[in-house]
């Protein structure tokens, strides 16, 4: 990735970018107005320019407006569309269920995994399957998906998420071999997952200091007391941690792999750092964190939710650990 | 970096490869797999050498400072009118990274107190021969300095210090004790913060002095570490006469000029990555321990590596953003206390990872190679989560001035200092009569 000065998001458009995206996720009007909003800022343009910064940003702002959306399949499909044949109409992405981890159902199996989204208007669906490490991409009707897709439900009610479980797709569906796309893929996707973390993180963190700022209890601010204080910054340390290793990950980004190892360490500090700062933020708000009456249970089960899509924390983990102990090569951390 | 200068920078890097080349040779591990069993069997994060070796160490940093120098990279960023090349952060950069693919003395002793923070303090608040006098001598190896502090009932509450500068003529005297004085022992120069007006507020009656470390009247003594390093001294001052041209800053400004000291402080704890903690606690390092001890297998443990390296890579990638900002021109912010927070959790979750595995080979030597070892590390790391502002100091700074929360209610910065209350004294509300020692133990 080359990244001139022509194009370069400077600091004044990335605030009146964030205006705007901020706008149009509070209106809160689906998966398609997003999609033509988009269309209307030029998002396109925007990230052919700047790919890192804007997809950064758009991801940021999604979890912090806790939006719904198939922005994510946009991402993951950019990497797989130069290997699958023309479209026949708008895709979408089956992502894999967290409940398989990297293990993608074999071709021939039961179709099973997550939609962002209902499929109305959608023509096709992008199926990766495995085995991992020669993974094929099914590209399946969207009718053939739509009637074994259900409300995923689970942790966050408000995701949006279908969950796909129903009949193999039939024999005739478009099958190509793309181990390298789906690497790719899924690398663009955990960078955009954890900007999304990140920014669901950055509003729980905000909306903790203000209730914490503003809340008095023995004649003081509570945020003045070191042990709630304290709490608020180590989240912020486990936020810039994040953002630290998804910067190193968009460096790393041009590599042939899709700067898959980097990615996938931005996604696992990613959703470790939701556990962390979720937890700290759950405690200070006190009985008011725990209330549906309050906002932050939204951002702890919507944290959650998106750190269990394309690899949640804890089995992201173990599987890095694994691999690093098998002698993985480790990237380089990238100069800047 | 605009297309333009990449030829200059070409030509700069073949100039350090052609200055290394003549001058030091390359490493034969940079890169080299870990050969779990061979090697010194000691993880040390202070120096814990006898005197005589530490004093080797010192000489050979020196010397190698003094070559850099000659050879034109003492002080890469530096004014040339003051011994510095004039070049930018890339090119720092570009040296340090070349200059780790070869076996050359580590230049800690310098760099970490006198160069990293007590040469850009100087330059910015020093007069024009205090300049002359010492930046080049320091860039060039002949002057190690040192920070004079921290005091026995001024902590983190550095604001509260007592050591006391009185006015004679064209000097000023110097009486009280320092202490946690890093690299004292070697020091040629001390930046000490004396009490100048005891009836300012705390923050507004400090003065900054540079301090001849050899001036009668200056006792360094050593303070052994539970570790069982003695990096840290206590320096008492007794009487110590600094001429006034030495004074730093204005009469009663020295809290300005600490600040610019402390910020390259956090920048430069928070920046450390060489080292044989570093390289402990490692991957490739914390891999072979645990093939080494049969832990392979272990889930939990798999986990916490990958936990640990998450956390290094994203420490270093944020120095390494930190760096670039600051050398090229930005002031170190409160990001550098992010760096400080995750340096030190890094190294203490590496010792501890480390702990857990070896178990009670950790306490009792049993000469096994590699088990014992990390003890010298794990009593270490607690002084990282001290030294260089305390975690708690860390996280107050993130509160205020990042997060935006409220202050502390009940710090009086406005009360005359003689007025507040201080450690070691008693309660009852008693004044002293002077700005006396009670306050001050050892």
């Amino acid at each position: 990735m080359t990244r001139t000065a022509a194009t370069h998001l400077d600091a004044a458009t990335t605030t009146l970018l964030a205006g705007s995206l901020r706008a149009l996720f509070a209106a809160n009007a689906g998966p398609d107005a997003v999609a033509t909003g988009l269309a209307e800022l030029g998002w396109d343009e925007v990230l052919a320019g700047d790919p890192a910064a804007a997809t950064t940003l758009l991801f940021t702002e999604h979890g912090r407006a806790l939006a719904t959306s198939r922005a994510l399949d946009g991402v993951v499909l950019a990497e797989l569309a130069p290997w699958l044949p023309a479209a026949s109409g708008p895709r979408a992405v089956l992502h894999p269920h967290p409940a398989d981890g990297d293990d993608l159902r074999t071709p021939a199996g039961p179709l099973r995994g997550l939609l962002l989204g209902a499929l109305d208007g959608v023509a096709e669906v992008v199926v990766p399957t495995g085995p991992a490490d020669a993974a094929r991409l099914l590209v399946v009707p969207a009718a053939q998906v739509a009637g074994s897709a259900a409300p995923a439900g689970g942790f966050d009610p408000r995701s949006g998420w279908l969950a796909v479980s129903g009949a193999a797709a039939a024999p005739a569906t478009t099958s190509v071999a793309a181990a390298s796309a789906w690497t790719r893929g899924l690398a663009a996707g955990r960078r955009a997952l954890a900007a999304e973390l990140l920014g669901v993180c950055e509003a729980a963190l905000a909306l903790a200091a203000a209730h914490t700022s503003g809340r008095v209890q023995y004649g003081r601010p509570i945020a003045s007391f070191q042990a709630v204080r304290h709490r608020l910054a180590e989240a912020h340390v486990a936020v810039e941690a994040t953002r630290s290793t998804l910067d190193a990950a968009w460096a790393a980004a041009g590599a042939p792999d899709g700067g898959a190892w980097a990615a996938r360490v931005a996604k696992h500090r990613a959703g470790s750092a939701q556990a962390e700062v979720m937890r700290h933020c759950v405690q200070v708000l006190g009985a008011m964190g725990l209330s549906l009456e309050g906002d932050l249970h939204r951002y702890v089960t919507r944290a959650a939710a998106l750190d269990a899509l394309l690899g949640g924390h804890l089995w992201l983990a173990e599987t890095t650990g694994t691999a690093l102990l098998d002698g993985a090569a480790v990237d380089p951390v990238v100069e800047i | 970096m605009p297309p333009e200068s990449s030829n200059a920078i070409d030509a700069f890097v073949a100039e350090v490869r052609e200055f290394l080349g003549a001058s030091a040779t390359r490493r034969t591990d940079h890169g080299a797999e870990i050969e779990w069993g061979r090697g010194e069997d000691r993880i040390t994060y202070f120096s814990e050498d006898p005197p005589e070796v530490d004093a080797a160490k010192a000489a050979a940093a020196q010397a190698w400072q003094r070559t850099r120098y000659e050879g034109g990279f003492g002080w890469i960023t530096g004014p040339p009118e003051y011994g510095g090349r004039g070049l930018s952060s890339v090119h720092d950069l570009v040296y340090d990274g070349i200059e780790a693919e070869y076996d050359v003395p580590d230049t800690g002793v310098l760099s970490l107190i006198g160069l990293g923070m007590i040469g850009p303090t100087i330059l910015a608040h020093g007069r024009q021969q205090v300049k002359d006098r010492y930046l080049r001598a320091m860039y060039r190896g002949d002057v190690i300095a040192c920070q004079l502090f921290s005091e026995p009932a001024a902590g983190s509450d550095l604001a509260s210090l007592e050591t006391r500068a009185v006015r004679d003529r064209d000097a000023w005297v110097l009486s009280g004790q320092k202490v946690w004085t890093s690299v004292a022992h070697h020091a040629q120069i001390g930046l000490a913060l004396c009490r100048t007006n005891p009836d300012a507020p705390k923050h507004k009656g400090i003065t900054a002095f540079l301090v001849d470390m050899s001036a009668p009247g200056v006792d360094v003594r050593p303070l052994r570490q539970m570790s069982g390093g003695a990096e840290f001294n206590e320096v008492f001052l007794t009487d110590v006469r600094v001429a006034d041209d030495h004074r730093l800053g204005e009469v009663d400004g020295g809290w300005r000029v600490a600040l610019t000291t402390l910020m390259n402080e956090r920048a430069s704890v928070g920046g450390e990555g060489a080292g044989p903690a570093a390289r402990a606690v490692s991957l490739p390092f914390l891999a072979a321990l645990l093939r080494a001890n049969g832990r392979l297998d272990d889930p939990a443990a798999r986990r916490r590596l990958a936990e640990l390296h998450a956390d290094q890579a994203a420490t270093e990638y944020l120095n390494r953003q930190a760096v670039r900002r600051l050398r090229a021109g930005g002031q170190p912010g409160p990001e550098a206390s992010v760096s400080k927070l995750m340096y030190a959790q890094n190294l203490t979750r590496g010792a501890h990872f480390a702990a857990e595995i070896v178990g009670p080979r950790l306490i009792a030597d049993t000469g096994e190679w590699g088990t014992y070892a990390w003890n010298e590390l794990l009593l270490s790391t607690p002084a990282l989560r001290i030294l260089g502002g305390t975690e708690e100091i860390m996280k107050n700074i993130l509160a205020e001035r990042v997060l935006g929360l409220p202050k502390e209610p009940g710090i009086d910065t406005t009360s005359p200092f003689r007025e507040l209350r201080r450690s070691g004294q008693r309660r009852s509300g008693q004044r002293r009569s002077g700005h006396g020692r009670s306050g001050v133990t050892g």
